[in-house]
């Protein structure tokens, strides 16, 4: 027999639906916890404003908060709030004085009327914490949510009440709730992260554990989190047939075509050492083929990257103009790692990306409040790419000169190959080298080759056979370490 | 001695009105929703009605169109005091508003203080 899923009343805030699988369920009774200033009240007039867009009518009842003036005043910054709405399917009340006076009976019978007379869809009570202070007993506290969760059925209206926090598992309120959202700030270093995480959701299945979130004036975001999100890709990857060209002929060569289709290829080497340019080769290679690309670019802007390109003879501009290639600027300060990889993802979905080249993916790494979630998040965002054929190529920042020439830990075995470009010294100068240190599961040619930046962009040149320790960044030739075999004059750095 | 009649569902701001009315030597009833409110007018029949517009049980406008209904109440002044912008034609008090100018709209509706004779 098929298994019936109950239907789900979206909540029009991003991201959240995507947490709870589709929204919240019809006629449910949702706890939103959360300490004084974690977002309480713009979650739920978000919730609110959205229901009514939607077609719905919002009731938000306020027991103990701001009076409704200022409350309006406030939401009125968010983009979600809509002033029309206000009065006509968003309707503000206060239960503090029936509460107070009569008690939760009386609440009850205020929010029954309202619920009957205006077809409301969703209820808000924000301060809940007065009901509980108001009763006169734990038992009629239990009776008016007992009352409460039969009225919210019968009208089919799903109701979220909003508490400091639910201070015991054995508490009536969370045994009576069919689902607990709680909100929480975290303190990282000098930031603070809010973050968010469903404790119950009876009858339906979300995702786990915490999700990040922001305030902006856009409203309530979530994003939730990557790993969790993308456990499994949403296409099974396809094996890799084709080669795609990186526009370098000699790089080419070296990897018997190109780098696989689909495959993740990390880009190794210091500051100025190339990793730009050819990943402008690249994606100028793909647009002559009909295949669109993205720069996400961390440090240099879309002007600075064209300027770049253009200067060596790479038409970037011009695949820029025909909407071949797209540049996507973003600073990594202060954002949030979940943020900047779905983000990536939806541009790649939306602009049916093909060729993606991050430059400075070690910067996203940097971003992230939480360290060890890193490679978790790289992986899936490679595995998730690999699933779409998207072929991505990372620059990753390497030291200018000296031993260190591995692709950082967190990264290495989320990439299917991996180009080292290196500064070399010798004899007082600096030259340039690139090698293939890996590709996985295809042929290529491990020789170390020196390479130049000219007016046609990168140019692969011979070899270096009698040269020594040229991964050190310190190369010695064989005896008392000549000039290596090879060097041209004006080829260094 | 001229009366008002304040409806709002906010205790707090009601209460704060009622005090400053008072203080200013009106004779001033609250009621805490609409329909508690009309009960309220049709009792007292205040010089004055100054009212919210989002209220439980019943709101401020439906509260005023039964006013209107009946001919002991239809022409008493209305003032609305709202955040928001309702269709309606009487005088409105943007919330959040200073006492000064509740002040202005109360003299405006009376034709003066507490003790002016023309409404």
């Amino acid at each position: 027999m098929d298994e019936v899923m109950p239907s789900r009343m979206p909540t029009g805030v991003p991201g959240l639906d995507v947490v709870l699988r589709g929204g919240l369920i019809p006629g449910g009774l949702y706890l939103l916890a959360g300490a004084p200033g974690s977002g309480k009240t713009v979650l739920s007039s978000q919730l609110s404003f959205s229901q009514a867009a939607s077609g719905g009518a919002a009731a938000y009842l306020t027991l103990l908060t701001e009076t409704h003036a200022r409350l309006l005043a406030n939401l009125s910054t968010f983009a979600f709030f809509e002033p029309r709405l206000v009065g006509e399917r968003v309707h503000l009340i206060s239960g503090l004085r029936p509460l107070i006076e009569s008690g939760p009976d009386r609440l009850y019978r205020l929010i029954e009327d309202e619920l009957r007379r205006k077809r409301t869809s969703l209820l808000v009570i924000d301060g809940a914490i007065a009901l509980f202070e108001a009763a006169p007993s734990t038992a009629e506290f239990r009776s008016f949510l007992n009352r409460l969760k039969v009225l919210l059925e019968v009208t089919n209206c799903t109701a979220v009440l909003c508490l400091p926090s639910v201070r015991d598992r054995d508490d009536p309120v969370h045994a009576l709730a069919d689902g607990l959202v709680e909100l929480a700030i975290d303190t990282v270093g000098l930031r603070r992260v809010r973050k968010l995480v469903v404790c119950k959701f009876r009858g339906a299945s979300y995702l786990e554990g915490f999700h990040t979130f922001e305030i902006s004036r856009r409203g309530f975001e979530v994003y939730p989190r990557t790993e969790c999100l993308l456990r499994e890709p949403s296409e099974m990857p396809q094996r890799a047939a084709r080669r795609a060209s990186l526009g370098v002929p000699g790089l080419d060569a070296m990897l018997a075509g190109g780098i696989l289709e689909g495959s993740a290829t990390g880009v190794l080497g210091a500051p100025g050492s190339g990793k730009t340019l050819l990943g402008m080769h690249f994606l100028a290679e793909g647009a002559r083929r009909g295949e669109r690309g993205l720069v996400l670019s961390f440090f240099e802007s879309p002007d600075r990257l064209t300027g770049q390109a253009c200067g060596v003879g790479i038409p970037i501009d011009r695949y820029l103009r025909e909407g071949s290639v797209e540049i996507t600027w973003s600073s990594p300060n202060e954002q949030l790692i979940d943020a900047i990889v779905q983000g990536l993802l939806a541009r790649v979905k939306a602009r049916d990306i093909r060729r993606l080249f991050i430059d400075g993916v070690d910067a996203i790494g940097r971003a992230s409040v939480y360290p060890e979630r890193v490679p978790l998040v790289l992986t899936a965002l490679c595995d998730e790419l690999r699933a779409r054929n998207v072929t991505p190529l990372l620059a990753i920042e390497a030291p200018i000169i000296g031993m260190e020439s591995n692709v950082p830990d967190p990264m290495s075995s989320m990439l299917d190959a991996t180009i080292l470009l290196r500064y070399v010294e010798l004899r007082s100068h600096l030259y340039r080298f690139i090698s293939v240190v890996k590709a996985r599961g295809s042929a290529h040619d491990a020789s170390i080759r020196e390479f130049s930046i000219g007016a046609d962009g990168i140019h692969i040149e011979s070899t270096f056979e009698s040269s020594e320790a040229l991964l050190s960044g310190m190369a010695r030739a064989p005896g008392d370490g000549g000039e290596p075999e090879g060097t041209a004059e004006g080829h260094g750095a | 001695m001229k009366s008002i009649v304040i409806v709002e569902d906010e205790v707090d701001l009601a209460e704060l009105l009622q005090e400053h009315l008072e203080s200013r030597g009106y004779r001033v009833g609250v009621a805490f929703d609409g329909k508690a409110g009309l009960s309220r007018i049709l009792d007292d029949l205040p010089d004055v009605v100054l009212t919210d517009i989002m209220m439980p049980l019943m709101d401020g406008l439906e509260m005023l169109a039964k006013l209107k209904e009946r001919p002991a109440t239809a022409a008493i002044p209305v003032i609305v005091m709202s955040a928001i912008d309702p269709d309606h034609p009487h005088p409105r008090l943007r919330k959040p508003f200073r006492l000064e100018e509740l002040d202005d709209e109360i003299d405006r509706a009376l034709g003066g203080g507490p003790l002016a004779s023309g409404a």
